[in-house]
């Protein structure tokens, strides 16, 4: 009976964490070779959990956001504005300031957006994120402007890391970081297999025929919509600690793009789809990023994941696994 | 004990008169056949009673009480469910998963998030027993779109039996089937509506299937109700037969 709940590769927790210890124990190697690649390696840690947010409305309720840059934008700003104008340092009150500031912005978006679907939605989306980014443009003398909100070093359990080394600060945000995500993962994960989870899979895929066994489809989407929101929101707060500035372009629509391609890249249909997304995603952005025309090595991407491999590298990755295991079990 | 009174019931599109004057009463526990030639109406009834499309005037009267104004999901709660004529499944989950979503949606599931589906073993032992009833265990774990179209209409019939009407209403449970497995399906379905005991409105086209399993039957013809007995009365009828047959054939 529970046996036909049994995950492939992919969708179960186990590979999801084996992949999160993999980077957490190569993070310090990588940190000590090249700095700059061990944090690269925090930015993916960080936006896993914008993707995973990204994609419980995407892959699992059927609503592609090309806006998920507002709420990146509302964490960060939260955190860089509870620096500013409160003085406070300290990751954890960033972070739950974060969630509940998406919250309550993705409550009153979502009562409307909801209503749309497909490329509606999309643009719907589109459009408010890049209101948003207009006012923390626009309002400099609140919001910095493009010059942005500077931060100092965040604190953590109320103990100051002033004093420390760069590395050891990076250390302790990498870690802190990677609790946080494995925490987010193992949460995110019994959402979408709970039958709340199930429910928005069944809305994606047949709308009228939800509705018609009795499914509040508006209440289940704006649901989804908001714990999307407060997820993408924790990686703004994080993003804003991490690179210690907070500026307009965390919450313009090239943001939203890259959650969408990030989240494209890994595997929208797989559970550690976004997981992957987020590192192979930064991985090839900070090599093409060496080059002049970075954008259109980015751009190539895209274009060869669309047409070659719809299903994102998880999908690839899946065959790999499964073939292995099937030659396995007949070898033996 | 009656389970639903339809008091002329009208629905128009444009000129069309989809339903023209519809009453009619089921008992509970009835299964009723309602056939007619295309554009009779007999979809729209069906439309109209799980509120899929709202009448223009008339009044449906479940269970006394009056639900014609009531949403859909207001009437599903109350018991009213229905199939489509077309096969209307959640194609990217398994057989298993659809009726599992229907199950939720039943019990009310919809909103737990923190407990994984393992947890609920409750609905997932009904989900074996619906696959029984229907002899779709052995499918279970097979994606919905990998199944043959008849197998993919058992278990549309199947997730609005999760849904543990009182009455339910069946588009043409038959339709796009191959004729060699229209007796197994409606063999299954009917069993299905016996054991369970609910009141069902069936919808059917082919007349074999209709004249075989049938007990109640309705006559449908431009939005009204012309004939309506037992199978053998209808099926003696001369005139019946001009118009069931001289919509395909004249």
């Amino acid at each position: 009976m529970v046996e036909r709940l049994k995950k492939a590769f992919g969708d179960d927790l186990r590979s999801n964490f084996i992949l999160l210890a993999i980077i957490a124990v190569i993070y310090p190697a990588i940190y000590a070779i090249s700095p700059g690649w061990g944090i690269v390696l925090g930015h993916g840690i960080t936006w896993i959990i914008a993707l995973l947010g990204f994609n419980l409305l995407f892959g699992y309720t059927g609503l592609l956001s090309f806006g998920h840059a507002l709420f990146l934008g509302i964490g960060a700003y939260t955190a860089g504005f509870m620096y500013k104008y409160l003085g406070i340092n300290s990751i954890e009150l960033h972070i739950l300031g974060s969630i509940l500031s998406s919250a309550v912005v993705a409550l009153a978006i979502g009562l409307v957006v909801v209503r749309y679907t497909r490329i509606f939605f999309a643009i719907f989306m589109l459009a408010i994120a890049q209101v948003f980014w207009s006012l923390y443009y626009k309002f400099y003398w609140i919001t910095g402007g493009t010059d942005g909100i500077k931060m100092a070093r965040f604190s953590i359990l109320g103990i100051s890391l002033e004093h420390l080394d760069f590395t050891t600060y990076h250390h302790i945000y990498f870690y802190f970081t990677t609790f946080l995500t494995t925490i987010l993962i193992y949460l995110m994960w019994r959402i979408v297999n709970s039958p709340f989870g199930l429910t928005l899979k069944a809305i994606r895929d047949n709308e009228v025929r939800a509705k018609f066994i009795g499914i509040d489809i508006y209440k289940m989407r704006l649901y989804a919509f908001i714990i999307s929101a407060i997820y993408a929101g924790i990686t703004g707060a994080l993003v804003a600690n991490h690179h210690r500035l907070v500026t307009p372009d965390i919450a313009y629509w090239t943001t939203s793009g890259k959650v969408v391609f990030a989240t494209l890249l890994g595997g929208t249909r797989i559970f550690i789809g976004p997981l992957i997304g987020s590192f192979i995603f930064h991985v090839i952005e900070s090599f093409a990023m060496r080059f002049i025309y970075w954008q259109l090595i980015m751009g190539a991407f895209i274009i060869a994941i669309v047409i070659l491999m719809p299903g994102g590298i998880a999908q690839i990755l899946r065959t790999f696994v499964e073939s292995i295991r099937h030659s396995g079990r007949i070898g033996g | 004990m009656e389970i639903l009174k339809l008091v002329n019931l009208k629905k128009y599109f444009g000129g069309v008169r989809a339903l023209d004057g519809i009453s009619t009463t089921l008992h509970e526990g009835e299964v009723v056949t309602i056939i007619g030639p295309n554009g009779a109406g007999k979809t729209t009834l069906i439309n109209t009673i799980s509120g899929y499309v709202f009448p223009d005037s008339g009044r449906i009267i479940y269970m006394n009480e009056d639900i014609t104004k009531s949403t859909p999901i207001e009437r599903v709660n109350k018991g009213i469910v229905r199939s489509f004529q077309l096969v209307n499944t959640f194609d990217k989950l398994t057989v298993y998963e659809n009726i599992l979503v229907s199950l939720i949606s039943s019990r009310k599931y919809q909103n737990k998030m923190t407990k994984t589906l393992d947890s609920y073993t409750d609905i997932l032992e009904e989900a074996e027993s619906i696959l029984k009833l229907f002899e779709l265990g052995d499918k279970a774990d097979n994606l919905i779109t990998s199944i043959s179209y008849g197998d993919r209409k058992l278990v549309d019939v199947a997730i609005s039996f999760a849904l543990n009407p009182k009455l339910i209403m069946l588009d043409e449970p038959t339709s796009g089937v191959a004729t060699k497995d229209k007796d197994d399906i409606m063999k299954k379905i009917l069993e299905a509506i016996m054991k369970t005991g609910v009141t069902a409105m069936i919808i059917e086209h082919d007349m074999d299937i209709v004249f075989r399993y049938g007990k109640r039957v309705m006559v449908m013809h431009q939005g009204k109700i012309i004939a309506d007995g037992g199978v053998e009365e209808i099926r003696k009828d001369e005139e019946i037969k001009k118009i069931l047959l001289g919509g395909v054939y004249a």
